[in-house]
């Protein structure tokens, strides 16, 4: 019996393809379900949708937001759509980007034209988390097209207005480049990615 | 580590039913999602398929122990799971499927199901099914070979890393067959469950069951210099394996994590008793990471206390690592822990660890 086993262990090595790697365990996993429910406080359900991320994904995501994206990008991601009483409310995905000290997780949310909803860290290790979290920040880049958040996660200066405008400390500046490129990023995922998911769950 | 029982080699045989049953588990769901991977997915149909990933996951160990003055490896091929079984709206159960093999040659401090020092052995490390009962998930009931809910274990996954918290040494066991019920709610989140009490093995000639749990504020708000994840846990485990003395072990902890920009603190303390004899356990960690948190350097201190009948009898041990993962594959580690204080009459030791991980 044993041997059967490690006979199968060794035939499943052979099996795997390279491309789903995670680099943590998969018992690590979790669902930021806790704030799905804070970005859509109406929310009834939701479900996973995992694609494989590999290089042919990354290079039109870069070449389509002229964001460079990390190694540990690819691999198998999930979009989560979030469901009401009334159907399909929206997606949410968790994305990792590297900020001033260390990686970021900002769970972002969008409505179900891929505009932007709202969005939460969680996982930051900044002290300016709750500046770049605030009402006043989430609701200018709510009223960004994509193409202006491609331009605002590239150019420095761009940022630099939102700052003054909502009055917050120059040290924001990483936390907000990397929401800028977390939203663009999941913006053209979805389209490279899920659009046919996506669709799907529109009819 | 584990359970540290005379007579539990004998114990290791299993019944031919329980393996194949285990195989049975994890080759059919293997084969549910790779056959249905093909099929056109219907969103109107319950479904193990669209979320259904693996990773083959590779490691060798090299170990020397200082006392005695030997060293060995320890290499571990792994197969590690995941899928989500859906409907056309919700989620309706996580599976997890780790099933590795494991190869020690000449290693100076085998665990104990292994059967000495140069032994292979299949072991089934994380393999559950966690059944969403509310669709928010504030309600989950997980099933199967699942880690014990207790202390720093929870929030921080340390499976197959040379970097353990306090599982082992603590409580004897770090994975059980069990069932219990889990969830996160708007401030906190618990995880609760029974389980065997057997470990590593599924032993059915027992009466051993452990009761374990963790209650504690929401692991997905990890911020500077905030409440991270501060857990209260308890485990409560019965074991006849010795036969004649049955072992009662208690323990009750608290946990915590803090961070502030690339440092990072976390402790783990115990109070309780194995048996009639009281103890106390404690681990702290301090941490830093670079900015693409590609490497990882800790230090940590263990201390055990029991209270025997002629005096207190104390453990400590300090411990120094690094970890380097460069991207999503490979991950290099390096420790050394330094036995300061032993139990009873044994000399200072110490042990260095090398392993090399490569995920794909």
């Amino acid at each position: 019996m044993k041997r059967s086993l490690f006979i199968l262990l060794t035939a499943l090595v052979f099996m795997a393809p390279a491309e789903q790697s995670c680099g943590q365990a998969f018992c690590a996993l979790r669902d930021p379900n806790r704030i799905i429910g804070e970005l859509f406080p109406d929310f009834s359900q939701f479900k996973s949708i995992t694609a494989i991320i590999g290089k042919p994904e990354v290079e039109a995501i870069e070449k389509a937001t002229g964001l460079k994206c990390d190694p540990r990008e690819f691999g198998s991601h999930r979009l989560y759509a979030v469901f009401n009483e009334g159907g399909l409310e929206g997606f949410v995905q968790s994305r990792s980007e590297i900020v001033d000290w260390g990686i970021a997780e900002i769970i972002i949310a969008t409505d179900t034209k891929s505009n932007l909803k709202g969005f939460r860290f969680q996982r930051c290790r900044s002290r300016y988390r709750e500046a770049a979290e605030a009402d006043i920040v989430q609701e200018f880049l709510k009223r960004l097209s994509s193409d202006e958040l491609i331009s605002m996660a590239r150019d420095e200066k761009f940022r630099e207005a939102i700052i003054e405008q909502a009055s917050l400390s120059k040290k924001v500046d990483p936390l907000l480049k990397g929401i800028l490129s977390g939203v663009a990023k999941m913006q053209a995922l979805m389209q490279v990615v899920w659009d046919d998911e996506i669709a799907a769950l529109g009819n | 580590m584990y359970f540290n029982k005379p007579d539990q080699k004998k114990r290791r045989i299993q019944s031919p039913f329980i393996l194949r049953l285990r195989l049975l588990l994890a080759v059919g769901t293997i084969c549910i999602s790779l056959n249905a991977r093909s099929a056109t997915p219907d969103l109107l149909q319950l479904s193990p398929v669209e979320n259904f990933r693996y990773s083959v996951d590779l490691s060798t160990r090299f170990l020397h122990d200082s006392f005695p003055n030997k060293s060995g490896f320890q290499n571990a091929v792994g197969f590690d799971a995941y899928t989500k079984i859906t409907s056309a709206e919700r989620d309706w159960a996580t599976i997890v499927i780790q099933l590795y093999g494991m190869r020690l040659d000449g290693h100076p401090r085998p665990a104990p199901f292994f059967e000495g020092e140069d032994d292979w052995e299949l072991m089934p490390r994380i393999n559950t099914m966690n059944i969403h009962l509310l669709p928010d998930r504030s309600l989950n009931l997980k099933i199967g070979h699942y880690e014990i809910p207790y202390g720093l274990e929870v929030p921080i996954n340390s499976n197959g890393t040379i970097r353990q918290l306090n599982h082992g040494p603590n409580l004897g066991v770090k994975v059980d067959y069990g069932v219990g019920l889990n969830g996160t709610l708007e401030h906190f989140q618990y995880d609760f469950g029974i389980s065997r009490g057997a470990g590593v093995e599924f032993d059915l000639d027992t009466d051993a069951y452990i009761f374990a749990g963790r209650i504690g504020t929401v692991t997905d708000r990890e911020s500077f210099y905030g409440i991270n994840s501060v857990g209260l846990s308890v485990f409560h485990m019965e074991s006849d394996k010795a036969g004649s003395n049955t072992l009662r072990r208690q323990r009750v902890g608290l946990d915590g994590q803090y961070y502030m920009g690339p440092f990072g603190a976390m402790g783990e303390f115990s109070v309780g008793h194995d048996s009639d004899r009281f103890l106390v356990n404690s681990l702290a960690e301090l941490n830093v990471v670079n900015r693409k948190e590609t490497l990882l350097f800790y230090l940590q201190y263990r201390h055990r206390s029991i209270d025997r009948p002629a005096a207190w009898d104390r453990f400590a041990n300090i411990g120094a690592g690094v970890r380097w993962a460069p991207d999503n594959h490979w991950a290099l580690s390096a420790q050394i822990d330094r036995t300061v204080e032993h139990f009873g009459s044994l000399p200072e030791s110490t042990l260095a660890q090398l392993q090399l991980r490569y995920r794909f």
